[in-house]
C-alpha cells in the first residue's frame, strides 16, 4: 500500500522534470532556489551539530580497516543498483562487471566485508538510475535539495531514493538504528574532505555546491569522459566575443 | 659542437614550452611545496612564480567575472587579475602543504583545435587512490583545471555571480581577501 502512494509520487515528479522546456544540456536549472536555499541551510545546520561531529567522530574511533569494511559492506549491496544500471543504459560489460563484483563479494569477501572483486581486477564502477535517465535523454533537471540527504535532481532522486533504501531492503531488520548510524557516519565521513574543501574555497557555499554537483552528474554520465570541447565553447563563448 | 647546442637551446626558447612540460614543472613544484618544510610565505613565494609561468590568470579573471568585467576600468581589472592570482597561490601554498607518497602522471595531451590543448593527469595517493586533473590551455597557459570532473573556473564563476549579486564587487573584493588571509593564517604555526 506505501508502494502505491510513492511510485506515482515519483512518477508525477519525473513526468513534470521531463516536462522542461529546451535549455542547455547538463546545465544549472534551479527555479525554486528560495526553498532550495532554506532547505540546504536547516541540513548545514544540521550538519554542523549532528553529522559532521558524528562523521568526525565516527572516523577517530574507527580503525582504517574497519572503516574500510563498513564502506565494502554498504557499497557492495548499493553495487546491485549500478548492475542494474550497467545494463539499462545499454552497457551490459558494465552491467556484467557490477554483477561479477556483487557476486563475488558477497560470498569471497564474506557477505561484503572484504573487496576481493578489485583484487581480481573488477573495478568499483559507479552506474546509477539518475545516469540511465540521462542516457535516455533525460539530459535537463530541476535542482533540488533535500533536506539531510542532499543535492539531487528531480531525475535524480530515483538514485536517492533507492540509494537510501537498499541496505534496509537487503538486510530487513538487520538495518536497526545502529546499522542506520553507522551508514550515515560512514556516508558522511567519505565526503569529510570534499566538504571542508568547499567550506574553505567557496564564497556562497549554496551555490558552489549546487555547480560542483551538476558538474560531477555529467561526468559520471559520461563514465570520467565529457567532451572537452564543449567545456571550451561554454567557458570561452563570452570571451572570444570581445 | 658548442654553437650547435646554443642554436638548439635558442629555439627551444623560441618557440615556448609544450603544454605537457608546462603541467610537469608545474607539478614538479607542488611537491617540492608539498615536501617541504618552509614556512607558508616561502612556500608562496616559489608557487608565485610557477603560477606565473604556468597560468593564464587574465583569462581566469575575465571569464570568472563574466559580465561585470566589461563594466571594469583597466586599473580595477588590474586591481582584481593581482587578486586572484594572490587567491590562486595561496590555494595551492594551503593545500599542498604536506607529503605522503603522492605522485603525478600525466596521463595525455590533446590538442582540441589550435592553440587549445587538455592535458589529463592523475594525483596518485599513497592508498593508490587517483584524482583526476585536467588542465585547459590556450596559447600555451593554463585557464582552467577541472578535477574529478568539476571545473575550478565554471565553480569561481558561479561563485563570484552569486557574490556579485548579493553584495556588488566590492563585497566580492572583501570576500576573496577574506578567503586568502584564511589560507594564510591556517597555514601558521
Amino acid at each position: 500500500m506505501r508502494r502505491s502512494v510513492g511510485f506515482p509520487a515519483v512518477f508525477v515528479a519525473l513526468a513534470s522534470g521531463c516536462a522542461l522546456g529546451p535549455g542547455p544540456e547538463y546545465a544549472v536549472y534551479d527555479p525554486v532556489e528560495s526553498i532550495n536555499r532554506r532547505s540546504y541551510e536547516i541540513s548545514e545546520g544540521l550538519d554542523r551539530v549532528i553529522l559532521r561531529p558524528l562523521a568526525v567522530g565516527y572516523r577517530k574511533v574507527m580503525p582504517t580497516f574497519a572503516e574500510a569494511a563498513v564502506e565494502n559492506v554498504f557499497g557492495n549491496l548499493r553495487s546491485t543498483e549500478s548492475a542494474l544500471s550497467g545494463f539499462l543504459q545499454g552497457e551490459p560489460e558494465r552491467g556484467f562487471r557490477d554483477t561479477g563484483r556483487f557476486i563475488v563479494n558477497s560470498t569471497l569477501g564474506v557477505g561484503g566485508l572484504l573487496d576481493i572483486a578489485t583484487v581480481m581486477g573488477l573495478e568499483p564502477q559507479q552506474e546509477d538510475l539518475g545516469q540511465v535517465l540521462a542516457s535516455w535523454g533525460y539530459t535537463r533537471s530541476r535542482y533540488l535539495y533535500v533536506p539531510v540527504l542532499g543535492p539531487t535532481t528531480v531525475r535524480d532522486l530515483p538514485h536517492l531514493i533507492v540509494r537510501a533504501g537498499l541496505p534496509r531492503l537487503a538486510m530487513h531488520e538487520s538495518y536497526n538504528g545502529w546499522a542506520g548510524t553507522i551508514d550515515m557516519a560512514s556516508a558522511r565521513a567519505e565526503v569529510l574532505l570534499a566538504t571542508d574543501v568547499r567550506d574553505e574555497a567557496s564564497l556562497d557555499p549554496y551555490t558552489f555546491t549546487r555547480e560542483a554537483f551538476y558538474q560531477r552528474r555529467r561526468d559520471a554520465v559520461f563514465n570520467g569522459e565529457p567532451p572537452v570541447e564543449a567545456g571550451f565553447d561554454l567557458l570561452l563563448e563570452e570571451f572570444d566575443e570581445e | 659542437m658548442f654553437r650547435i647546442v646554443l642554436t638548439v637551446l635558442a629555439f627551444e626558447l623560441a618557440v615556448g614550452s609544450e603544454p605537457e612540460e608546462v603541467v610537469a614543472d608545474f607539478h614538479h613544484e607542488l611537491l617540492s611545496s608539498m615536501k617541504s618544510s618552509a614556512p607558508f610565505a616561502e612556500r608562496y613565494a616559489v608557487l608565485d612564480h610557477a603560477v606565473g609561468e604556468a597560468f593564464d590568470v587574465l583569462t581566469i579573471t575575465r571569464v570568472s567575472l563574466g559580465k561585470s568585467w566589461r563594466a571594469q576600468s583597466a586599473e580595477e581589472r588590474l586591481g582584481f587579475r593581482a587578486l586572484l592570482r594572490e587567491l590562486i597561490v595561496a590555494t595551492y601554498t594551503s593545500r599542498f602543504s604536506s607529503f605522503n607518497g603522492q605522485r603525478f602522471e600525466t596521463v595525455e595531451a590533446t590538442e582540441v583545435r589550435e592553440g587549445r590543448w587538455v592535458v589529463k593527469t592523475h594525483l596518485v595517493k599513497n592508498d593508490g587512490g587517483i584524482v583526476r586533473l585536467d588542465y585547459y590551455f590556450r596559447d600555451g597557459l593554463i585557464f582552467n583545471v577541472v578535477a574529478d570532473g568539476v571545473s575550478d573556473l565554471s565553480l569561481r564563476r558561479s561563485d563570484y555571480a552569486s557574490i556579485i549579486g548579493s553584495e556588488g564587487l566590492d563585497g566580492l573584493r572583501r570576500s576573496i581577501r577574506d578567503s586568502i588571509e584564511e589560507y594564510r593564517s591556517s597555514d601558521a604555526p
